[in-house]
């Protein structure tokens, strides 16, 4: 069964201090300054590229997304919403666009991958420990996250997230109709935060902590 | 579809939030999404909400690092295209918007299929002397392509330099590259190596004002040196130079010239 906790705060879970030097640093770039650009590049490439290589699995294409979305922070950085999450959730934001821009132009529409086999649900696993800006997160909270979705949040998650299909491709892809995907994709995004939250946070608002903390 | 963005309820946006997170929207409803979010009093705070079950996606994902080259590469390549000072940022929808992406995508694209098929066999030692706002390029490839990219950037004109008849058919050669807002990417090679306190520096020339001086380099064995300077001035006709002088901080430019182009639109 899919889980039905709906929490609704606006906050994001994974804020502080570092978020805080992250908007310095963006106001600082704001002006023009390279070197805040090159600080910006040096706490983000790792992650930066590694999603847009996992996005797209091409070395290439993949700097071709991270050099893309860095210059789009340099060109626009305006319009970064502080109101609307943190510095990295943004930019890792603009890093995915232009990941599953580029996929999405590299394929013509009909031609979705792997048509036949379904993603294997371990593709949603935990490799590694992001050593600084997600350095928060710890393995087991991960691990605890991940393994709170069900077997088609995760399936839909892996597919629209990292496989760059849209929820209308998901629902042909996989046969279930297209409302129960949207509700596959909100409760796995909700099920992923509510997993983390009771793990990330010092003090979790006490509403609806999941029970031992796993499904 | 039509051309136009569609407007969205409130509801509408809900429902549609967690694919907009995810990026699994078409684009029109994408486009929809973005363009109620700019214009709404609700904060929809469900949006930051779903988004915060990202980070468990993010340390999901095998950890890879970017090629060092990479770095480089992009700050050579912002410092030829430094933006408008907009002061305090700004607090706005975070989306970029597509005709952005777009352009930027094609200049990128296509600056970065011409770096990968330019083979530069020469990428010996050579130095960079910071002058002003000046970016490193590490690299003969990575200060080719940023001419390259400073180049394809609209307004912008390129110069070849060659050396005067005089210094016979070996003198050096260069590549450069000046962007409305007065950045000068230039990429020399065939120099001698720099002695002692030696630079090369750069000069942009109008016809009629004095020389500008535009960034000093050093130059190693290898023959090779590049620039990314702010602060040129900016005139499709002039002329950049580069000359030998005995230290950096030349503000007038010691005869000869060792190469020189006169700066021109790109045409194609």
């Amino acid at each position: 069964m899919e889980p039905t906790a709906l929490p609704r705060e606006p906050t994001e879970l994974v804020s502080g201090p570092a978020d805080d030097a992250d908007r310095a640093v963006l106001a600082r770039v704001a002006s023009g300054d390279l070197a805040a650009l090159e600080e910006l590049y040096d706490r983000y490439r790792t992650m930066a590229y590694s999603l847009a290589l996992r996005i797209t699995a091409d070395p290439a294409a993949a700097e071709d997304v991270v050099q893309d979305a860095f210059l789009g922070v340099w060109r626009n950085v305006a319009r970064y919403a502080e109101g609307r999450g943190s510095v990295r959730t943004w930019f890792l934001a603009i890093v995915h666009h232009r990941a599953i821009d580029a996929i999405r132009r590299r394929r013509p529409v009909a031609e979705l991958p792997d048509p036949e086999a379904g993603p294997s649900p371990a593709a949603l696993r935990l490799p590694d420990v992001w050593s600084e800006v997600a350095g928060r997160l710890d393995a087991a909270a991960i691990r605890r996250a991940l393994a709170s979705l069900t077997d088609v949040q995760r399936e839909a998650l892996e597919l629209g997230y990292f496989g760059g299909l849209t929820q209308i491709e998901i629902a042909e892809r996989t046969g279930a109709p297209l409302g129960t995907v949207k509700s596959r994709v909100r409760l796995g995004l909700l099920a992923l935060r509510e997993a983390l939250s009771a793990d990330v946070l010092p003090d979790p608002a006490p509403r609806s902590r999941p029970a031992g903390g796993a499904a | 579809m039509s051309g136009g963005v569609r407007a969205l309820t409130c509801d509408e946006v809900r429902e549609l939030a967690g694919g907009f997170v995810l990026d699994a929207l078409d684009v029109d409803e994408a486009d929809a999404v973005r363009a109620h979010l700019a214009g709404c009093a609700d904060p929809h705070a469900e949006i930051a909400d779903l988004a915060s079950g990202l980070p468990a996606l993010w340390e999901a994902m095998p950890v890879v690092e970017p090629p060092a080259a990479l770095k480089a590469r992009l700050l050579a390549v912002a410092a030829a295209d430094r933006p408008v000072a907009t002061g305090p940022v700004a607090i706005r929808p975070a989306a970029t918007s597509r005709p952005d992406r777009i352009a930027s995508r094609r200049v990128l694209g296509w600056a970065a299929a011409i770096a990968a098929i330019l083979v530069i066999g020469v990428l010996g030692a050579w130095n960079v002397v910071l002058q002003g706002q000046v970016g490193t390029l590490r690299t003969e490839q990575d200060s080719v392509a940023a001419v390259i990219h400073a180049g394809a950037i609209a307004g912008s004109v390129t110069a070849m330099l060659t050396a005067p008849e005089a210094s016979g058919p070996y003198g050096p050669t260069g590549l450069a590259a000046v962007t409305r807002t007065g950045s000068l990417v230039l990429a020399m090679r065939d120099l001698r190596p720099t002695t002692g306190d030696q630079v090369y520096q750069a000069w942009v020339i109008v016809p009629g004002s004095a020389p500008v001086p535009t960034g000093s380099f050093r130059v190693g064995d290898a023959g090779v040196g590049s620039i990314a300077a702010a602060s040129a001035p900016f005139q499709p006709g002039a002329v950049v130079a580069v000359t030998l002088e005995a230290g950096p901080g030349a503000t007038t430019p010691t005869l000869p010239i060792l190469a020189a182009g006169t700066t021109a639109t790109p045409t194609n």
